[in-house]
């Protein structure tokens, strides 16, 4: 069922008062929502028990510091939450989340996850400075969205079709074509024991918030079909990719914020890549020279090769990387082409077998001979 | 300049391919040196980070080398092999690395002179196309 919380546009104050009466109604144990630091500065999921501090709480907030669905993982890899406990999830970030759990790599018991909708971030680094400039990125957030202006948003955001949760949501949080109002939809069985005892009256027609989707889905794929084909001619061919990857300073970071990349030791990272001086000199006898640190392509190609069937496209990695290594545009290029070649979408549906988890007798058969 | 020789390295299953290699070599049939033998037990073992590391190594092809289907000895490795193929081969392709130079070929245990065909086939096509464009270079 959908529900309308009559706003008149603070939609932020609308969705505290209910994660709080839901603390007040003992109807969750906790809940892991974006909370503003006490700096004012920046805002990170806080796992909440006490009500008072929803007052500091913005499910909506226009940053993305790290991947929710990599911190439930963390929490629940070595036991499930025992209460009920409620996550508060954008979309790419959801699509993360049903990933990690094809990958075991979390126990969704008891977990109720509240979807919002997302029209996109700001760069991290872009939204700490308006706060400290006191341009109150938060509050002109809501400007942006309702102008429909998205020029000053993450390219991953611009160019990112999903907009709205997928069905792995229990309650979609929505903004799009609510008037100003807060929706609140119910998509499982969990979402409506949740919603129902509230008495919020009904949602009434969602005409005009489809519209609206499907217009920004519409003006972002034709925006990533314009940044992919940019990106396939910057990165075709040794000579293009070495340059678009030349800073590279083999930090890991990327690796490190990328929710797919789960494990918790990184082949990159073994032993396999401590050396003797004496290979050193081999590689420069053989080639001329080497370059420290070596192996960036190598790490690069592995990842892709171990990850891009995955690939959600949130952006994290390139968020991470200290030198601005455009890496979203080009693993969401590859990604792209490796899901297609094995008809997977990350997030779709969580009963998919992710590609390298699986095969089929009869398939590919162009191959081998 | 001498003439250019392709530096081929092969990963090749334990009870197939590399069988048929020696079959090869004990009926005294020849196939190009440029082709260096890897044995594995499988060739669902051959991680894409091996035949990636192969190309850094100044490799001009990769052929990984397993039982035909239904026929390994893991009961299924080979179709792993396949899957991790087709994957590195679109991952080439969009890069423009030369998804070209990556092989994948069933050769049975009793296929001797399959295993030359294939080998000499694959040397003479990887010495037309030259040089990988990822060997030799010291900036990776
Ligand atoms: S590679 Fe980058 S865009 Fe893709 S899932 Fe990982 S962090 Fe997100
Ligand atoms: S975060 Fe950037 S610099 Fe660090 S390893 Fe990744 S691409 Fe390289």
């Amino acid at each position: 069922m959908n529900y309308r919380v009559k706003a008149n546009r603070d939609i932020v104050g609308k969705a505290r008062e209910f994660f709080t009466d839901i603390l007040d109604k003992n109807l969750l144990d906790g809940i892991i929502v974006p909370l503003e630091l006490p700096s004012g500065k920046s805002y990170f999921p806080t796992l909440v028990k006490d009500k008072k501090l929803i007052e500091r709480a913005n499910p909506f907030v226009p940053v993305f510091q790290v991947s929710v669905a990599t911190q439930v993982s963390k929490m629940t890899r070595l036991s499930p939450f025992e209460g009920k406990i409620g996550v508060v999830m954008r979309p790419c970030d959801l699509r993360n989340y049903v990933e990690l759990i094809k990958f075991n790599q979390i126990d969704p018991t008891n977990l109720v996850i509240f979807g919002v909708d997302c029209y996109g971030v700001f760069d991290p680094n872009r939204f700490k400075d308006m706060a400290i400039s006191g341009e109150k990125p938060a509050d002109k957030f809501w400007d942006m969205v309702e102008k429909d202006d998205e020029s000053e948003l993450r390219r991953a955001c611009r160019s990112c079709t999903t907009p709205v949760p997928n069905r792995y949501a229990d309650v979609v949080l929505g903004y799009f074509g609510s008037s100003g109002d807060l929706l609140l939809m119910a998509q499982t069985e969990k979402g409506e024991e949740i919603l129902s005892g509230f008495g919020f009256e009904e949602a009434g027609s969602l005409d005009e918030r489809e519209k609206i989707v499907s217009s920004i889905k519409e003006r972002r794929a034709s925006f990533w079909e314009k940044v992919k084909e940019e990106t396939r001619k910057e990165t075709s061919g040794v000579d293009n990719l070495l340059a678009f990857l030349g800073n590279c300073i083999d930090c890991h970071n990327c690796k490190d914020q990328c929710p797919i990349c789960f494990c918790k030791e990184c082949f990159w990272e073994s032993p396999t890549f401590e050396f003797q001086s004496s290979d050193y000199m081999d590689w420069a006898n053989k080639r001329g020279g080497v370059r420290l640190p070596t192996d960036t392509l190598f790490f690069h190609l592995g990842r892709l090769a171990h990850m891009s069937s995955s690939c959600t496209g949130c952006g994290l990695c390139e968020d991470a990387c200290p030198r601005e290594i455009e890496l979203q545009r080009l693993f969401k290029m590859v990604g792209e082409n490796v899901q297609k070649a094995f008809d997977y979408e990350p997030g779709r549906d969580i009963e998919d077998r992710p590609p390298l988890t699986t095969f089929k007798e009869e398939e590919l058969l162009e191959l081998g001979e | 300049m001498d003439k250019f020789e392709p530096k081929i390295l092969g990963f090749f299953c334990n009870w197939c391919t590399s069988s048929a290699a020696d079959l090869a070599g004990t009926s005294r049939l020849h196939y190009p040196p440029n082709v260096r033998p890897i044995r594995v037990w499988c060739s669902g073992t051959v991680d894409t980070s091996y035949v990636i590391r192969g190309f850094l190594e100044d490799a001009d092809a990769v052929v990984v080398g397993g039982c035909h289907p239904a026929d390994c000895h893991y009961i299924n490795g080979n179709y792993k092999a396949r899957r991790r193929i087709k994957l590195l081969k679109t991952i080439f392709e969009t890069l423009g690395l030369g998804e070209d130079r990556i092989y994948l070929k069933w050769i049975s245990a009793s296929e001797g002179v399959k295993f030359v065909r294939e080998m000499t086939k694959i040397t003479e096509e990887t010495r037309a196309k030259g040089k990988s464009p990822l060997a030799g270079r010291w900036d990776i």
